[in-house]
Order: C-alpha cells, then sequence, then structure tokens
C-alpha cells in the first residue's frame, strides 16, 4: 500500500510541476515539431528507399519523431533528480519510510504520462495532409501501449545516468554524445535497409531501433511491408522488454544502494 | 531509562583518510533535547547524516528511541522527523501540497491528512498562505513549513541540521519557541546541531564536538559550573599588551576572545586591582559568569571563531 501511494505522490509532483513550468511544456512540443517539419520538409524530395515505395520522407520521419518526443520527455523527466539532490529535495524523500523502487517507478510513472501527454498532442498532425496513414482507434491504443514501453525503458535508463550525477551540465554532454546518436542510429532519420555493415549492426544491436520498430508497427500493422514483418516485430518486443527489464532492475538496484 | 539516542563508539571517515567522528558516545534520555554544539568542520553534520539514516554507519553502534539504526533502518525512519540545513520543500508547488506530498511518503492519506495539515497550519500560522506557491514565502516562513513536514507524522524524535541558518533573529527566535512548544505538548525529543551558543544555551544536554571528538556533554548549567569563577571580560584598544602586562605583573593567566581579554577569576580583590592598576588602559570591564563559549575555549584551547574558520 505503501508502495503504491508514495509511487502515486512522486508521479504526481512530476506532473504538477512539469504543468506550472511553462518553458518546459512549450519547449518539450515545439521542438519536435520544428524538427519535423523543418527537416520532413526540406528532405521530403529526395528521399527514396527502396523498401518504402509511395511513403514520402514527412510520413517516414513522422515516428521518428513520436520517438524523439518519448526519449527526450523521458529523459528530461530525470533531469530533476539532479535538480532535486541539489535544492535538496531528494533528501527528504531518501529519509523517508518508503521503499526504493517507488522513487524509481515515481520517476518512471512521470516520465510515461508526460510521454503519452506530448505524443498525444503530437498525433493532431495525423489529421493533417502533411502524412497520410490509415489510422484507426485501434492504432491509437496500439500506438499508446508501445508509448508507454519505451517510455518505461527511457525513464529508468535515464534514472540509471542521473542517478549518479552531480551537475545538470554533464547529463547534457551524456545527452549530446550518447542520447541523440542513439536516437540518430535507430532508423528514426534514415532507414536502417542499406547501410554499411558496420552501421547496420550498431543500429541494430541499438535498442531505439527495436523500439522504433514498435511504433511504425502501429502505424503499418495492417499491411505487410517489406520491411516491418510480424516475425522481425517479435524479435523486437522481446529485444525491448529485455532492456526495460534490465535497466529498471539496475536502477532499482543502484538507489537502493545509494543514500 | 528510554532513550531517545544512545551513540556508542562511533567513528567515521570520509575515503578511509579524513576522520570526521572519533568515538563519540552519548546518551539522551526520550523527551529531552540535545544540542550539538562545534564550529564548521567539528562533525555535527556527520553525526546528523548517521543518526538521519542518510549515511551508514562504519564502527559503533546508535540506537534512535531503542532502535538499532543499522538493523532497523525503515522503523528508525518511521520515528523519526528531520529539518535540514538545505530546504527540502518543492518549491514549484503550494505549501499544502508539499504537505500532502510529504503525508504520502509516510503513509497518511484521505481525510485524516487534510486534518492534521489543517491542525498544523492553524497553530504555526500559516492557514492563509497554504495555497502560497513555496517559492514565493519569506525564509523564516518556508522554516516552518520545513518544520510541520517534519513533525507531519509525528515522529518521537526531531532532528534538525543547523535549522536557522540565514534567518533574522526574530524568525531564529519564533521558529525555536515553535520547537520547544512541540517539544513540551507532544513530548518530542529534539537533537539539533548548531554553531550558535545562544541555541545551544537552549537544550537540555549539550554535545560539543570538535575535530570529530566529543569534547563536552552534559547540561549547560553543569558545563559552565565547571569553570568555577567568573569571567572577566576586558575591553582595550592595547588589548595584546595590556594581556602581557597583566599576565606579567599580576601573574593571571588571560585568553584573547575575538578583540577582548578573558579572564577567569573567582577573587574580587583581583577583579579591583586590575581596575585600579590599569585604569587607563580600559575601555570597558565586565564580569560575568562563564558562557558556553567560556566552555569550548576551556575544553579545546581554542577560539571557537577561528575554529570555524
Amino acid at each position: 500500500m505503501n508502495l503504491i501511494l508514495a509511487t502515486y505522490t512522486l508521479w504526481l509532483r512530476e506532473v504538477v510541476r512539469f504543468a506550472r513550468q511553462r518553458n518546459r511544456v512549450i519547449g518539450a512540443f515545439a521542438q519536435p515539431v520544428i524538427f519535423w517539419i523543418l527537416i520532413g520538409s526540406g528532405m521530403n524530395s529526395s528521399f527514396q528507399a527502396k523498401e518504402l515505395a509511395g511513403v514520402s520522407y514527412m510520413e517516414y520521419f513522422y515516428p521518428g519523431i513520436i520517438l524523439m518526443i518519448v526519449l527526450f520527455t523521458s529523459i528530461f523527466s530525470t533531469i530533476t533528480i539532479i535538480e532535486d539532490r541539489k535544492t535538496g529535495f531528494m533528501q527528504g524523500v531518501l529519509v523517508a519510510p518508503l521503499s526504493r523502487s517507488s522513487i524509481v517507478l515515481g520517476k518512471v510513472a512521470g516520465g510515461i504520462s508526460l510521454s503519452l501527454l506530448q505524443s498525444i498532442l503530437f498525433l493532431a498532425f495525423i489529421l493533417t495532409p502533411m502524412v497520410h496513414f490509415d489510422f484507426s482507434l485501434f492504432s491509437f491504443f496500439l500506438l499508446l501501449l508501445c508509448i508507454i514501453g519505451l517510455s518505461f525503458g527511457l525513464t529508468t535508463l535515464g534514472v540509471l545516468i542521473a542517478w549518479p550525477m552531480d551537475s545538470i551540465q554533464g547529463y547534457h554532454a551524456i545527452m549530446s554524445v550518447f542520447l541523440f546518436p542513439l536516437w540518430i542510429f535507430s532508423g528514426a532519420a534514415f532507414p536502417v535497409e542499406g547501410t554499411p555493415a558496420w552501421l547496420y549492426y550498431v543500429m541494430q544491436a541499438n535498442p531505439l531501433t527495436h523500439g522504433l520498430s514498435l511504433l511504425r508497427y502501429c502505424f503499418y500493422y495492417h499491411q505487410e511491408t517489406a520491411y516491418l514483418s510480424f516475425s522481425e516485430i517479435q524479435f523486437s518486443i522481446v529485444y525491448f522488454a529485455v532492456f526495460c527489464l534490465l535497466t529498471f532492475l539496475w536502477a532499482v538496484k543502484m538507489v537502493k544502494k545509494s543514500r | 531509562m528510554s532513550l531517545a539516542l544512545e551513540t556508542i563508539d562511533l567513528c567515521y571517515s570520509y575515503d578511509n583518510k579524513r576522520s570526521a567522528l572519533k568515538n563519540v558516545s552519548l546518551q539522551v534520555p526520550l523527551h529531552k533535547s540535545l544540542a550539538i554544539l562545534g564550529p564548521n568542520g567539528g562533525g555535527k553534520t556527520t553525526l546528523f547524516r548517521l543518526i538521519s539514516t542518510l549515511s551508514q554507519l562504519q564502527e559503533g553502534q546508535a540506537f534512535l528511541a531503542g532502535l538499532d539504526i543499522c538493523k532497523k533502518e525503515d522503523e528508525v525512519r518511521r520515528v523519526l522527523g528531520v529539518v535540514f540545513q538545505s530546504p527540502s520543500l518543492d518549491t514549484k508547488l503550494t505549501v499544502e501540497e508539499n504537505l500532502i506530498h510529504q503525508g504520502h511518503l509516510y503513509g497518511l492519506s484521505g481525510k485524516s491528512l487534510r486534518n492534521l495539515i489543517s491542525e498544523f497550519l492553524e497553530k504555526f500560522h500559516l492557514s492563509e498562505r497554504k495555497k502560497d506557491i513555496v517559492q514565493n514565502l519569506s525564509g523564516g516562513l518556508k522554516r516552518r513549513v520545513e518544520l510541520i513536514r517534519a513533525l507531519l507524522h509525528q515522529p518521537k524524535v526531531l532532528i534538525l541540521d543547523e535549522p536557522t541558518t540565514g534567518l533574522d533573529p526574530s524568525a531564529r527566535r519564533e521558529f525555536w519557541d515553535l520547537v520547544q512548544e512541540t517539544q513540551k505538548e507532544k513530548g518530542t525529543s529534539v537533537i539539533y546541531t548548531t554553531h550558535l551558543f545562544e541555541e545551544a544555551e537552549r537544550c537540555d544536554q549539550l554535545a560539543i564536538l570538535d575535530s570529530g571528538e566529543l569534547v563536552a556533554f552534559g547540561s549547560p548549567d553543569e558545563l559552565t559550573s565547571e569553570i568555577g569563577g567568573n569571567i572577566l571580560s576586558i575591553k582595550s584598544k592595547n588589548f595584546h599588551s595590556l594581556k602581557e602586562k597583566i599576565e606579567k605583573e599580576m601573574k593571571l593567566s588571560c585568553r584573547v576572545v575575538h578583540d577582548s581579554i578573558r579572564i577567569e577569576t573567582n577573587n574580587n580583590s583581583e577583579v579591583e586591582s586590575i581596575f585600579q592598576k590599569y585604569q587607563n588602559d580600559l575601555e570597558s570591564v565586565t564580569l560575568s559568569k562563564p558562557t558556553l563559549e567560556d566552555v569550548y575555549i576551556l575544553k579545546t584551547g581554542k577560539n571557537f571563531i577561528a575554529a570555524s574558520n
């Protein structure tokens, strides 16, 4: 009971804080939209991929942007760990008689909620003529499920990075050299197929590649495409689930051990 | 006798090099208050972190309200209320939201939590500010909210780490009045660290820590009465040369504290003769009972302010 109550209150705090910081709300939504419109429009005419005949770059890039929203929202929501340590808020949580798992779960629940909120806002672009998805209510629920899974894994990854850090600047450095490349080499901006062999294997090892496949599948599940077969998706589900489980266990262990 | 805190040969070092606590053993009865006084780097905060469960014990034992801090960490956390030196409130939330959050962390919820919060807000004169975002409150009010935060789950022991740092004298006084009221009404034991003598005087038991060692432990009255005599404090423009003269000519031991000469004396004729002999050198002369600062100097041989720096 205490685990649920503590997780709930830590989640609620994340959400309320986010809503009260207007810059964060605007920045988190505007950046991916600008990215999508500017890069998408620029690349639209020159984009050609064998397996994706008939798919415009704006459309190809769209799930990649959802991945970006989930990645950055999840990761940014864990920056507050460093802030909480600096301001002293975390010490009040650490001396309370609560399970250490609830600290991680509270963060994860916060990350998931914010990711869902922002992704749903971005989904409004489906209604515009910029993309032509055959999007049903089922696709929508599948997508929500997928975002929850992705955000779970990425928020726990964020906890793992943020927990031992003592400066926000250090965290930003990790973002530039590790997290942004993770996104770039996930197939968000260009397809995995047709890349040099070494890059192909790097991309296959990247958990975000599999996360992105799941996202894409939500848009195309009803039409078997050459590059998105169901067997590949099954592998991606397992790969990403193992990634989530490992990061979560590691994060809980780290939080339990530290003071 | 039930104890609020008992430590046995507590030792702690950072990176196995710098020793922050050396064999600290003390006992504080339930319902009483303990002040831990010392200069910066004396070991106060290390001791605070150990008993608040923020740091893990390395050597020795510690019991809080009879519970072993090492073995029963969770139970210890339940009976402990903590006020930190740095603020632990979320400045983006309102006063009430912060308190609800705190209640949830301690397993309190629903109507009973709301009633409890209302009672505390009323008692601490904060009812009208409950919807205010914490970052808009003054330093004194923020500290009051911190105090409610620590008392909400009705802890047996309240521990505070230099809680009045940065407050003006009136806010400081108000804060300590509230702490003492709580101690009296609810029987809460209070343990606090401070580097201010006037705050240390308010306690039932005083522990003086210097370079990680417990150099004095007892009630403030017991400790000051150890000095025996009164303290003659002399102010003079040339206090260095006057000190030498008094030591040489009257064979009295003098100490310079801040910019005054302090002499421990029991003899009124010594006071009179100093007054007559050095009348022209004197700016002011005060004869008073010994203070805790005198106890500190006696026990450590050091000037407190110099030790802090």
